[in-house]
């Protein structure tokens, strides 16, 4: 009985951490983008400093 | 109490976390993105702060809605739309969410990380730099454990500003290449450096620097979108740098001559991104008896001025300072006995060993090193690098014997934030600059006991006491961090790095 309960915790929790990575992965991706378009426009600005 | 303090935005972002006064943990973003002086936060500096501890709070280094408004003020919209460090925390971290942030003011932070660092009990305390919120410099008593304000310049005025617009006229980097103008500034003509340098302290100053210390920092514009590309035309680069090196000089003397005068303290704490001019640190001697730079005193530094101020109102207690190795750790014994043997090779070498410097300069544990004797080493060293040839290496040096060696303004330089003239230039070629200044690194066996044996088995070996340092990294890109990107460096330039003795 234990064994079989502790199987599908188990699988919950893997389930439960993959989708906790692929979370944190989409947010770092967004991160990325976000840093790689403000990297644009500085470029663009006049302003030698901020 | 578990403090998290984060300066981001600007141009070199970094993190810190402090616990009950002891520094856990401080690092540059840039190392973690690998891109050089990365103004943003990344994923995977946070997760490493994070191994420290979940903090009980997070601190920003400046005030952000004050510095919004001087955007919004200076017409720089671009700036005033860009994220706020506490949307960046918000929507990219849920790990921190839930945890209070608290900001401080950009010169109170840019004081602590000098104050808190440091062990004078007493101090006349200046911070110069290019903007904060408004403040680009800022005056303060450090006395009987409290920090009072007694003078401020305020934006547009600002003499960090003005340093960055020559930087930019001559080709430069804003905001980054600032250390190689200094460079530049040995070889222009002295003569003409002079004549443009009165042309700069009219245009752009209200008035002589030797009329008043007090306004030794005011402008007559603002010249935060550069200077007229059309300034100074038909005159060298390295004229102009000179000429901006000398009104850096003059003006930042006079500034801290008048903060001396308000506080008629002999010890000075000195910080902002304008610390970082090494050559006009020295000339501070002629007015102070002892100068404490922390080894990190911009605006990445703040993050753990942030954090330590919060920590001092709090309990009333500063950091306990235990040197500027707080970054990513290498482990293994220092490679001592490695570096002997390419040393006794005659072959350059790297050195990434232990926790990564906080700051922007190699001092033992992320270090290019050769032997400082004899006048390939320079030319080949920059073949590695790929720099520019004007620039010179800096020695590190066995504290006992710097002053032998150079003419030292104090017993030690652990933090190369000063440059001292060389007594034997002709001997040691590769760590002196064109002006016959050299950066002194020093190194007790407090400071650094494996770089310290380092230097003290190769004096036996040879009779001498130094090597050259310079930073281990790829050219563009920023320091080595981690074993693989040593390894990288060691794959791209074709130089060993010893990560550890075995």
């Amino acid at each position: 009985m234990t064994d079989k309960k502790q199987i599908p915790e188990t699988s919950d929790k893997a389930d439960t951490n993959s989708q906790t990575d692929s979370e944190q992965q989409k947010l770092a991706e967004r991160e990325k983008k976000i840093q790689q378009r403000l990297e644009e426009l500085r470029k663009r600005d006049p302003f030698i400093y901020r | 109490m578990k403090i998290m303090g984060i300066s981001m935005g600007f141009h070199d972002a970094a993190v810190s976390v402090i616990d009950n006064g002891e520094i856990l943990f401080a690092a540059h973003t840039e190392r973690y993105s690998r891109i050089k002086n990365d103004p943003w936060l990344n994923s995977d500096i946070i997760s490493e702060a994070l191994e420290y501890g979940k903090p009980d709070v997070i601190v920003l280094h400046e005030r952000t809605w004050l510095k919004r408004l001087r955007n919004i003020v200076s017409r720089d919209w671009a700036s005033a739309r860009e994220p706020t460090p506490q949307w960046w925390i918000k929507n990219f971290y849920p790990e921190l969410s839930g945890i209070p942030i608290k900001q401080v003011g950009h010169h109170y932070s840019h004081a602590a990380a000098g104050v808190m660092t440091s062990d004078m009990p007493e101090a006349c305390v200046v911070n110069i730099d290019a903007i904060g919120e408004f403040d680009s410099a800022t005056i303060w008593h450090w006395r009987a454990g409290k920090m009072k304000k007694l003078h401020s310049v305020k934006f547009p005025n600002s003499l960090g500003l003005f340093y960055s617009a020559v930087t930019h006229r001559v080709g430069l980097k804003p905001m980054e290449d600032e250390y190689i103008l200094m460079g530049m500034a040995a070889y222009g003509d002295e003569k003409l450096a002079k004549e443009v340098s009165n042309t700069m302290s009219t245009d752009y100053f209200k008035t002589k620097p030797w009329i008043s210390g007090k306004l030794a920092l005011n402008m007559k514009s603002n010249v935060q979108r550069g200077l007229d590309p059309d300034s100074f035309p038909g005159v060298d680069d390295m004229v102009i740098a000179r000429a901006a090196q000398m009104q850096a000089e003059h003006r930042i003397f006079r500034y801290c001559e008048y903060a001396k005068k308000l506080t008629g303290s002999d010890n000075l704490i000195y910080g902002g991104g304008v610390a970082l001019n090494c050559m006009a640190n020295t000339r501070l001697f002629d007015l102070f008896d002892d100068i404490w730079i922390m080894p990190n005193p911009g605006d990445a530094g703040s993050s753990l001025g942030a954090a330590a101020l919060y920590y001092y109102n709090h309990t009333g207690n500063t950091l306990t300072w235990q040197g500027p190795y707080t970054g990513t750790n290498i482990p293994g014994k220092y490679p001592v006995k490695l570096a002997m043997q390419s040393l006794k090779q005659n072959k350059i070498f790297g050195i990434a060993n232990g926790r990564a410097e906080f700051g922007p300069r190699a001092l033992g544990n992320r270090s290019l090193m050769a032997d400082p004797r004899g006048g390939d080493i320079k030319s080949d060293l920059n073949e590695i690098k790929k720099r520019q040839k004007f620039r010179p290496f800096a020695p590190i040096i066995l504290e006992e014997f710097a002053s032998h060696y150079f003419e030292m303004p104090c017993k030690r330089i652990p933090y190369m934030q000063f440059v001292v003239k060389c007594k034997f230039p002709e001997l040691f070629p590769a760590i002196v600059h064109y002006d016959g200044t050299s950066r002194v690194q020093t190194v007790n066996r407090d400071d650094h006991a494996g770089l310290y044996r380092l230097l003290r088995e190769f004096y036996d070996a040879t009779g001498c006491p130094m090597l050259v340092n310079t930073s281990l990294n790829i050219k563009g890109q920023p320091m080595v961090n981690t074993v693989s990107d040593a390894a990288d460096f060691a794959k791209h330039y074709g130089v060993e790095v010893h990560t550890s003795d075995v």
